[in-house]
């Protein structure tokens, strides 16, 4: 009775280890870097939260989440900047503007000796005047990067933040084919 | 010559002046926390107490863009308007260095467009959250100088050591004169008790006369607004229109009657003639889709006889009740390059304005543009214009509230808005075609 009972249970042993290894062998890996279409959209939308740049740069790096990204950007964004036929304009007091039919970025650098730039949103549409005004956020695709940066109240049409040099926002600035966007 | 440390209170931190950078004039100021690059929150305020009209730092030092670092975060309130003013005064003298400096001042305050400087809250906080800060100071061989309000000053008579040199100022040039440093020209105010009366002269008529004659002459003189009247000439010729309706109000308000003349014919001679002139060289024609004799109905013959049919407040064609379709086209025949926004309105169901049409170009002397077609049916449609040689930016808020607006006193408003800032606006209303028999 006994012997019967240790061949039940290695028996049953064994059929335990093949569900395991079956399992194992059938088990989908998640990808820990996949984002979902609700975190976009949170990125997008707000609340805004610290690894969210972190999450641009793996939207940016994966061809079909870049597609996606742009697509729910383009639907929830308040007014753009699309691409420009030629490379921003520079004033002879270094001044750099971009123009668009919403809204022009103009870009001042600062008389301090520390590599530090102003950018300046200027609101154009006048039919639209109050609903760009509640924009809180700057996003920009440049070379098939996203970027964001905060930005701050827009007061009387404009809305001023300040870029280190090398800020993503600043070089896309200077790329004709970058797409701005506000939301 | 001293050298000088600012160091602006707070209730929660002893937020110190790190640096003063002069801008270029198109940023706004700015106030960073140190090494962060991140606008503190009094930014706004910042400008404003920076930047003319309402500012007072562009009136004393003539610059009108700052960014300026501090040490910890200000978040909220006024009070840091003292220090961050003295600081841009003994920046400007050369005088401000946060490193090598041999007097730290502890300065807070609000400080009014008249330079006077008033009283604020939580004196007893601000002091306490800077008191280590400022026994380091001292400590390390700096004089200490306290300077805030008179009233404020009381507050702080038991709390601070009597080694340290405490000012009550009620104004900007006291609180120069306690740093041992000049008030920028033409901005000293007085105090009451500094103002002397003077002796009175021999009484000679012709002495009197002539003094009476010089003093009605000085008077105009001394009263005269120039900065003010130089600054709306700017505002005017920049287009910054807000700017200049804030500066002609200020000037009304200060009750003084060579100022307030000198506007009114600024106002009238100059802004209300240009709005007049600019609104004559609008010339408005409609044109409509029937324009030839073959038209079929009655109603299509008076609409065809609309084309070409110039549009102005005394020659209003009669439309019949079904309306006609028509496009108007805009010509400018002012000097320069003029922005003209024109649209039309009508009245909803409940007699509220309803915008059927708005259309806007810039053209350039002698251009024309033709707007979208739109019916024009009864005695409700109203076709308002404004025509203006500076940039919209300042003035297509007003015109698009001149568009909403359902009551005679905000139409007025409106207008008055446009043209006393130079802009020239043109309403016309159709009448309804009435068959006699």
């Amino acid at each position: 009775m006994s012997v019967e009972t240790d061949k039940i249970e290695i028996a049953f042993e064994q059929l335990v280890d093949i569900q395991n290894t079956i399992d194992t062998v059938l088990k989908v890996p998640k990808n820990p870097g996949h984002i979902g279409v609700r975190d976009m959209l949170r990125i997008i939308i707000g609340p805004q939260t610290d690894s969210d740049q972190e999450k641009l740069s793996e939207i940016s790096s994966n061809f079909l989440a870049r597609r996606q990204f742009k697509a729910l950007l383009k639907s929830q964004t308040l007014a753009s900047q699309t691409k420009q036929a030629a490379a921003s304009s520079k004033t002879t007091s270094g001044q750099v503007r971009r123009s668009g039919d919403d809204f022009d970025l103009n870009l001042i650098p600062s008389t301090g000796d520390d590599k530090l730039f102003y950018m300046q949103l200027k609101v154009k549409n006048h039919e639209r005047f109050a609903q760009i005004s509640k924009a809180e956020m700057l996003f920009v695709e440049s070379k098939g990067v996203f970027s964001s940066v905060p930005l701050p109240e827009i007061l009387d049409g404009v809305s001023q933040i300040m870029i280190r040099q090398g800020h993503p926002v600043l070089d896309a600035f200077h790329d004709p084919e970058a797409e701005f966007f506000i939301k | 010559m001293s050298l000088h440390n600012l160091i602006v209170p707070t209730t929660r931190h002893a937020a110190q002046i790190l640096s003063i950078t002069r801008e270029d004039p198109d940023i706004r100021s700015v106030v960073c926390l140190n090494d962060s690059f991140q606008a503190l929150p009094i930014s706004n305020g910042y400008d404003q107490f920076v930047r003319r009209p309402t500012g007072i730092i562009e009136k004393l030092l003539g610059r009108s863009a700052y960014r300026i670092d501090v040490s910890a975060p200000v978040t909220q309130g006024d009070s840091w308007q003292l220090g961050f003013c003295l600081a841009h005064l003994l920046h400007d003298q050369d005088q401000f260095s946060p490193t090598n400096a041999d007097i730290t001042i502890w300065a807070t305050g609000e400080v009014d467009p008249h330079f006077r400087v008033r009283q604020v809250d939580h004196i007893d906080a601000k002091i306490k959250t800077s008191y280590e800060l400022l026994v380091a100071e001292e400590r390390a061989g700096r004089k200490v100088m306290i300077l805030a309000a008179p009233e404020n000053i009381l507050e702080l008579s038991d709390c601070v050591p009597k080694e340290w040199d405490v000012h009550g100022v009620a104004t900007l040039n006291e609180a120069c004169a306690a740093l041992g440093i000049q008030m920028p020209d033409n901005h000293v105010v007085q105090s009451p008790d500094t103002v002397k009366t003077s002796e009175m002269e021999p009484n000679r008529i012709k002495k009197y006369l002539s003094a009476t004659v010089i003093a009605l002459v000085a008077l105009v003189g001394v009263n005269m607004p120039y900065q003010s009247l130089t600054d709306s000439f700017k505002y005017e010729r920049d287009g910054q229109l807000r700017a200049l309706r804030m500066e002609m109000r200020k000037i009304n308000r200060q009750k003084n009657w060579v100022a307030t003349n000198a506007f009114y014919f600024f106002e009238v001679f100059f802004l209300l003639r240009k709005s007049s002139q600019l609104e004559r060289s609008l010339s408005i024609t409609t044109l409509t889709l029937n324009q030839d004799s073959t038209a079929q109905s009655e109603t299509d013959l008076i609409c065809a006889r609309l084309s070409g049919a110039i549009v102005s407040a005394k020659n209003l064609s009669l439309v019949p009740k079904t309306g006609c379709p028509v496009t108007f086209n805009v010509k400018s025949k002012a000097k320069s390059d003029v922005r003209v926004w024109l649209a039309v309105i009508d009245q909803d169901n409940d007699g509220s304005p309803l915008t059927i049409m708005k259309h806007g170009a810039d053209i350039k002397p002698g251009q024309q543009f033709v707007t979208p077609t739109v019916t024009i049916n009864n005695q409700k449609t109203l076709l308002i214009a404004a025509i203006s040689d500076r940039p919209d930016e300042a003035w297509s808020g007003w015109f698009n509230n001149l568009l909403l607006s359902d009551t005679f006193d905000i139409i007025e408003l409106e207008v008055d808005r446009l043209t006393s800032t130079g802009v020239g606006v043109f309403q016309a209303r159709w009448q309804p075609f009435i068959e006699l028999d």
